[in-house]
């Protein structure tokens, strides 16, 4: 942090002037549709320098007051039109400007079914808009991430969770790359940190699709507003202000979908105070996994009210209230109980509830020390109650442990002692449903305050804000509806777990001046993140992310349309990341070792008594996590070209401290006692009950008769490790960076076709370094005994501890627009020109895996020859290992060599940590051979009633298969690489 | 009959001329039994001494030593000697002649009768039912119930104490096989086959009658029927388990034995792979059993340095390299569903052939009978039932050649000798019900 500290006093010495004052005016206007002439309600004027704002009346008319002098870019949006940006020189106060919005449809000769640069942003960040969302018919909204650079459509089914996750490739890499991509909805930031299944991002399904008005996709260095979060921010909008009814039909084989909206206008008040609009949507969405057997199903409930209004009267005549309220809720989920296919009665059933409520309000005050502050509070409540019915069958009885503390334990019947640690089910067949409570609940409150003033020609925009929010979870996690024949199962209480706070401060500077022809847009930001889990050995965690962002447009576009080289922009930018961890991590759920250490013989009726030692596997407090950090750089130009638009951004992107789990052993013993110890015993078998000294683990068989006496049963003792699980970072960073490329070419104006190329180059390298412990649990000694040595790996015990990947992926997409009879076609070319991938096995201070011929012969290895030269097995060895009866380490090779000599059961025993590579291409380079994937979509409005849209992916319905370099196999490519043949259509009326 | 005229003659010849020449003297011979470049001290057994012409023979019954006295007129002979014994848990036959006895009139003459060792296999793999059959309710195929049928194949007394039953890697047919190639097994001509999973072996001396059978519970020895109307009772004292009491790792909680089996009727077992029960295939499996001796079988478990690595990582799919010599009886069993992915486990000189048999539908892997070995059993006068109709060549599957239905035979009295040609797919076929199940 040295740097940022040497840069913050010149930061400040940018700001301090700006306390001088400055003359100020006011813009006024009307707001009309272009075509009728009726004025625009609820359009939102925008100074896009200084972010006031004044939304238009029923009349049309707005009022921006205390505007400084010289240019300025006035921005004016409403629903169903086309966003009107015109720049404006403020030399003295403006009455009666016209703005005059053209409405948003395929009339238009520049309408755009790709997603779209965001020029305005210092970052990269990208736009998909409502005619490219209605055009790709998304019914998931992560299906966008097809429209980014380089990005492939993917099976568009919702029986399977879907997630974004940003210039990542996918859930095979290490970093948790989705769980770090921020996902918004009209403000309202939906997290997975009260998770406890995974480290993943939260999952997409259950936010509506037809009422997504547009998508922002924030690839790059998102403002310091923007935390927990690792590598992204998507943010979508849904829609907002009067509209007309609208409702949508959409079918495709697996998802039919409808969905109606509307936005209310309740007009003004007799004292002219605006009375506010109302937006509702309402959207059921189905989506079966299977055409042929369309019972296992997914499905969507939604209905949304948002209501929003502007108080612009009286006192707030000149500082206007922006303000809105809304609540989502959403009723659905997977259910295959209808199944036939699924045995009689068993099903799985998982909820998707959700309820959204936010509220959000915008002050523009405009006053010399501060322009405007925005609040806003949401919070986000869901349901995601699994129920399981599983049909069971046993022929003897069976113990379902339910014990979480440490100790012998010996089953017992339900039926006479109710419920127990150790609960013996009857033989036979039987139902039962287990079921796991699952109730995240994310609440959010921000406070924001703008400052922006003009200083000349020298914009400046300074943003200070605070939030605070808290993930926790209601859910009682796994329990059963009939405890008497549950499957083994630990109650966890996920509400007892105490609340994740998080307390962020932040502040941002947003320099814009002149710098030539052309503008440089300098940002600089810094955010104190402050965690705090009470009652968590965690306690308080402080981090701090800062940004950077740096743009220089080189050239004044505007002055320049007929000029060759018509804009040039270059922007670098610079951030670190902090990304809070879930419950997963902080509170995993426990697991238990439960080791049978008696086991009865079985009556005539199939009786077995089973007694365990029941060890939990103690989650340990790791005082050394550390929270996961990502650092991103980038550097892009934008330039275009006599019409023709290049977009390169290089992109860098570092993880950290990821989180991730691992184990370590601990010694233990235990008492066994065979069942040949007992079968031969005096007391009759019919005769026998079995008990249990908890403390000793001493088995007593007594006779029921009272014949005999009671007989302790021989046991002996076994030794074994038995793991426990930690919290850890690893320590090697994960290293993502790649090029992103769009090309859109002029259009070609005779046949309305433009050509647009994107694409993108992404590598990937991991090499995870943790020394880790590993002891197999299910294999014994030389001694027939446990097995009882821990080996320590340098970075695990798997035989590749990291991998390195590459990507090239180009789309070439034809976008035909025939504006008079308001059609639009599109074809994309999706290719993958370069898939690569190669297992490593590294450790920074030398060789990791040695190559051997033999993998029996594994000591026989060439210390000079590399596993990556040509196909051969490998070897992995411990650094070094422990065994129970010494607990110092030994160096592993030395004592391997000394025993294959001297020891052949220490010689036995050690080979077991021994790890070779099942296959001789292991390590080889994997090149995926070249693929390509054709999609077609077409949209036709039929006045302005109607639209219809069609698409047809995989179109050419491409079946063919790809040539693997490592495995020397041929594989198809549907549906791992490209979707198989899939079409949909959907049909929107407007009224 | 045969050449009576040459009895004519030697009548004539000795009638002709009984007052010529010096009277024969007959002399003592001893032969002696001779096996494996030693004497065969084997007594009782009887040899069969016959004149060069075959017009005269002589028997005599072997003493302790292995020795047979003669008393013979000087000449030359033939000694000839066939029986059948036990070594090793192998049938032996034992067979030779010697046709220089050429007796000189010398008293104490001692004559060789060299005898050649042919090995019948006395143990057999009778039937493996592994396949399961279907749960009361039909949610799906019961498969705890698993056995093993070992059979003395012969009239003497079989000594399966050393008896030891695995599994060939890898544990279905129809699995990816590291150590099948193109050209083929990898160890065909090696001295051994790959054994994974767990090697089995009997804790406690074991006899099994002639044509008697013992029966061994892989997983649960109770009575399956209490919950599974179609599957088989494996709670009876006679019967043997697969205990996992002593296996530290074998943990799966399918392992019960019921009360009335007594532990010297478990069986134990060295664990070679990681895995919380034997892997045992329930539609593809290559089963075999060998006969080692204690000592020999903890090295081979124990020793991993000797262990074969081929197919795969860490001791996960090792295995042991199980001589062929010590293998009696091998099975090679392929899947109906997915024939054409099967690969043969077994070398050539071990086994070759399989039987396909289709799971889950309570079939069972049963022994063809050797129908012209039992009908030459003259105990079996009477008792053999024919029209054999167990099979399930109906659906499918196969049937036993040979007609005899060998269960109701052995029901009535018979003695069932079954088929040994090392070819699975003759010597077994799919048969529609667990022969326990009658």
């Amino acid at each position: 942090m040295p740097g940022f500290r040497r840069l913050l006093p010149i930061l400040l010495a940018l700001l301090l002037p700006a306390a001088l004052h400055a003359q100020s005016y006011t813009i006024s206007g009307t707001v009309i549709d272009k075509s009728s002439g009726e004025p625009v309600e609820f359009a939102t004027v925008v100074i896009e320098a200084t972010e006031q704002w004044a939304v238009a009346d029923e009349k049309g008319r707005f009022t921006i007051s205390n505007i400084s002098a010289g240019k300025t870019v006035l921005s004016t949006s409403c629903l169903g039109y086309v966003t009107n940006t015109q720049e404006l020189t403020v030399t003295k106060s403006i009455d009666n400007l016209k703005i005059k919005l053209d409405l948003d449809n395929l009339a238009l000769e520049e309408a755009v079914v790709t997603a779209k640069e965001n020029g305005n942003s210092a970052t990269t960040a990208r736009i998909i808009d409502k005619t490219a969302l209605e055009h790709v018919q998304m019914m998931n909204v992560s299906d966008i991430s097809s429209l980014l650079p380089g990005g492939a459509t993917q099976s568009n089914v919702l029986t399977s969770e879907k997630r974004f996750d940003l210039r990542a490739g996918g859930a095979s890499e290490d970093g948790n790359s989705s769980f770090g991509t921020a996902v918004e909805v009209d403000g309202v930031r939906l997290s997975n940190n009260a998770s406890y299944s995974d480290i993943k991002g939260v999952p997409t399904n259950n936010i509506a699709s037809a009422n997504v008005e547009s998508v922002e996709v924030i690839t790059g260095v998102p403002s310091v507003e923007y935390g927990d979060m690792g590598s992204g921010v998507v943010k979508i909008n849904t829609k907002k202000g009067k509209t007309p009814w609208s409702v949508t039909m959409s079918t495709s084989p697996k998802t039919k979908q409808l969905s109606v909206s509307k936005g209310f206008g309740f007009g003004v008040t007799g004292k002219g105070a605006s009375m506010g609009v109302l937006n509702t949507s309402l959207e059921y969405t189905r989506s079966i996994s299977e055409p042929m057997s369309p019972y296992t199903s997914y499905l969507r409930r939604q209905m949304s009210l948002t209501y929003s209004n502007m108080i612009s009267t009286g006192a707030f005549a000149s500082r206007p209230l922006r303000y809105s309220i809304g609540v989502t809720g959403n009723l659905g989920g997977y259910d295959n109980s209808a199944d036939p296919d699924k045995f009689t009665d068993t099903f799985s059933r998982q909820r998707d509830n959700s309820v959204r409520a936010n509220f959000n309000a915008n002050w523009l005050l405009s006053l010399a020390w501060i322009t405007n502050i925005e609040i806003n509070a949401s919070a986000v409540y869901s349901d995601k109650l699994l129920r399981e019915n599983k049909n069971f069958h046993e022929s003897v009885t069976q113990v379902s442990l339910h014990s979480v503390e440490n100790g012998y334990i010996m089953s017992e019947p339900y039926s006479v002692n109710g419920p127990n640690g150790a609960v013996m089910i009857p033989a036979g067949t039987w139902y039962n449903v287990l079921a796991v409570d699952d109730r995240p609940l994310t609440t959010k409150l921000a406070l924001k305050a703008n400052w922006a003033r003009k200083f000349g020609e020298v914009n400046n925009k300074l943003k200070i804000g605070g939030d605070w929010n808290m993930d926790q979870n209601f859910g009682i996690g796994t329990y059963s509806e009939d405890l008497s024949t549950a499957p083994t199962f630990r109650e966890y209480r996920y509400c007892d777990n105490p609340s994740m706070n998080n307390f962020a401060a932040y502040i941002e500077d947003n320099l814009m001046l002149p710098v030539g022809q052309g503008r440089l847009n300098l940002i600089a930001g810094l955010r104190n993140d402050n965690t705090y889990i009470k009652g968590s050995a965690y306690g308080l965690t402080t981090s701090l992310s800062p940004r950077f962002n740096a743009k220089y447009s080189v050239l004044d576009a505007a002055s320049r349309q007929d000029k060759i080289l018509r804009d040039l922009s270059f922007r670098g930018s610079w951030g670190v990341a902090v990304k809070q961890p879930s419950f997963s991590i902080l509170y995993p759920v426990p697991s238990y070792l439960d080791i049978n250490v008696f086991t009865s013989t079985a009556s005539a009726d199939n009786v077995v008594y089973r007694a365990y030692y029941v060890r939990p596997k103690t989650i340990e407090y790791n005082a050394a996590l550390r929270w996961q950090k990502n650092h991103q750089a980038e550097f892009g130009i934008d330039a275009d070209i006599a019409g023709n638009k290049l977009s390169l951004v290089a992109f860098y992107n570092k993880t950290i401290d990821s989180y991730l789990l691992e184990t370590e052993y601990e010694r233990f013993d235990y008492k066994y006692t065979s069942t040949a110890d007992v079968q031969g015993l005096p007391i009759p078998a019919t005769d026998r009950i079995y008990t249990l000294n908890p403390a000793t683990g001493t088995v007593t068989v007594s006779d029921k008769t009272g014949a005999l006496q009671p007989i302790e049963a021989v046991n002996s003792t076994r030794k074994q490790f038995i793991s426990t699980v930690f919290d850890a970072n690893e320590l090697s960073p994960i290293t993502r960076c790649g090029l992103e490329w769009i090309l859109e070419l002029k259009e070609i104006r005779p046949i309305h076709t433009s050509i647009r190329i994107d694409g993108n180059f992404y590598s990937y390298n991991a090499v995870d370094t943790d020394m880790a412990a590993y002891s197999p649990y299910t294999t014994v000694g030389a001694d027939g005994q446990p097995f009882r040595y821990v080996g320590y790996y340098v970075g695990g015990n798997a035989i590749a501890n990291g991998r390195e990947a590459r990507a090239v992926n180009n789309n070439i997409t034809l976008v035909t627009r025939i504006p008079q009879v308001r059609m639009i076609v599109s074809v994309k070319l999706e290719s993958s020109l370069l898939n690569y991938s190669r297992s490593l096995s590294e450790r920074p201070d030398g060789k990791r895996s040695y190559r051997v011929d033999n993998r029996a012969d594994f000591l026989n290895y060439d210390e000079s020859a590399s596993i990556y030269d040509g196909e051969s097995y490998a070897a992995l060895f411990p650094d070094y290992y422990v065994s129970w009866d010494n607990p110092e380490p030994q160096p592993f090779l030395e004592k391997l060599r000394w025993a294959k000599d001297n020891d052949a059961a220490l010689y036995a025993d050690l080979s077991k940590l021994v790890v070779t590579s099942n296959y001789l291409y292991q390590f080889s380079k994997d090149y995926i051979s070249p693929y390509f994937s054709a999609n077609f979509s077409v949209t036709k409005e039929i006045g302005d009633l109607a639209s219809v849209s069609f698409y047809a992916n995989n179109f050419f319905n491409n079946m063919g298969q790809v040539w693997s370099t490592k495995t020397k196999t041929y594989s198809s490519l549907s549906p791992r690489y490209i979707p198989s043949f899939y079409y949909g259509l959907t049909v929107r009326f407007k009224f | 009959m045969k050449h009576p005229i040459r009895y004519f003659m030697a009548f004539l010849l000795i009638a002709a001329f009984p007052a010529c020449g010096p009277q024969v003297v007959a002399v003592d011979i001893n032969v002696q039994l001779f096996s494996d470049d030693a004497p065969l001290a084997q007594e009782g057994i009887t040899i069969v001494l016959s004149d060069a012409g075959g017009n005269v023979t002589f028997g005599a019954v072997t003493d302790a030593s292995g020795t047979a006295a003669f008393k013979v007129n000087p000449g030359s002979y033939t000694a000839s000697a066939t029986f059948k014994s036990a070594e090793d848990g192998k049938l032996i036959t034992l067979n030779g002649s010697n046709t220089n006895i050429d007796v000189t009139g010398q008293s104490g003459e001692k004559f060789l009768l060299i005898l050649q060792k042919v090995e019948i296999r006395q143990l057999i793999i009778k039937e493996f039912y592994t396949g399961g059959c279907p749960k009361n309710d039909n949610s799906g195929a019961f498969t705890d119930d698993k056995y093993i049928i070992i059979y003395n194949n012969s009239e003497v007394e079989a000594d399966a104490s050393d008896v030891v039953i695995g599994a060939i890697s890898p544990y279905n047919a129809n699995a990816s096989n590291k150590y099948f190639t193109k050209d083929g097994l990898v160890y065909e001509n090696d001295s051994w086959l790959p054994a994974g999973g767990v090697v089995w072996y009997f804790t406690s001396p074991v006899k099994i009658p002639a044509y008697s059978q013992i029966v061994v519970a892989v997983f649960g020895a109770i009575d399956h029927t209490a919950t599974v109307t179609a599957s088989v009772n494996l709670a009876d004292p006679d019967y043997y388990w697969m205990s996992n009491a002593d296996i530290p790792a074998i943990t799966n909680a399918k392992y019960v034995v019921s009360d009335v089996i007594p532990p010297s009727h478990y069986l134990s077992g060295y664990q070679i792979n990681r895995q919380n029960a034997w892997t045992i295939s329930n539609t593809a499996p290559a089963l075999f059993m060998a006969i080692m001796g204690k000592s020999e079988l903890e090295a081979l478990c124990t020793n991993t340095a000797d262990y074969d690595l081929t197919a795969g990582t860490n001791d996960i799919s090792w295995a042991v390299k199980m001589p062929k010599a010590n293998v009696i009886g091998a099975l090679e069993v392929y899947a109906a569903a997915s024939l054409e992915a099967c690969h043969p486990r077994f070398s050539s000189d071990v086994n070759t052939g399989h039987i396909v048999m289709t799971g889950q539908l309570g079939y069972t892997i049963y022994r063809n009978v050797d129908k012209e070995a039992t009908e030459a059993l003259p105990e079996n006068e009477g008792k053999l039932v024919y029209n054999y109709s167990g099979g399930t060549e109906d659906v499918g599957g196969t049937t036993d050649p040979s007609g005899i239905d060998a269960e109701a035979s052995i029901a009535a009295g018979a003695h069932i000798i079954y088929l040994q040609t090392n070819d699975s797919g003759k010597d077994y076929h799919q048969r529609r019900i667990a022969s326990l199940k009658q």
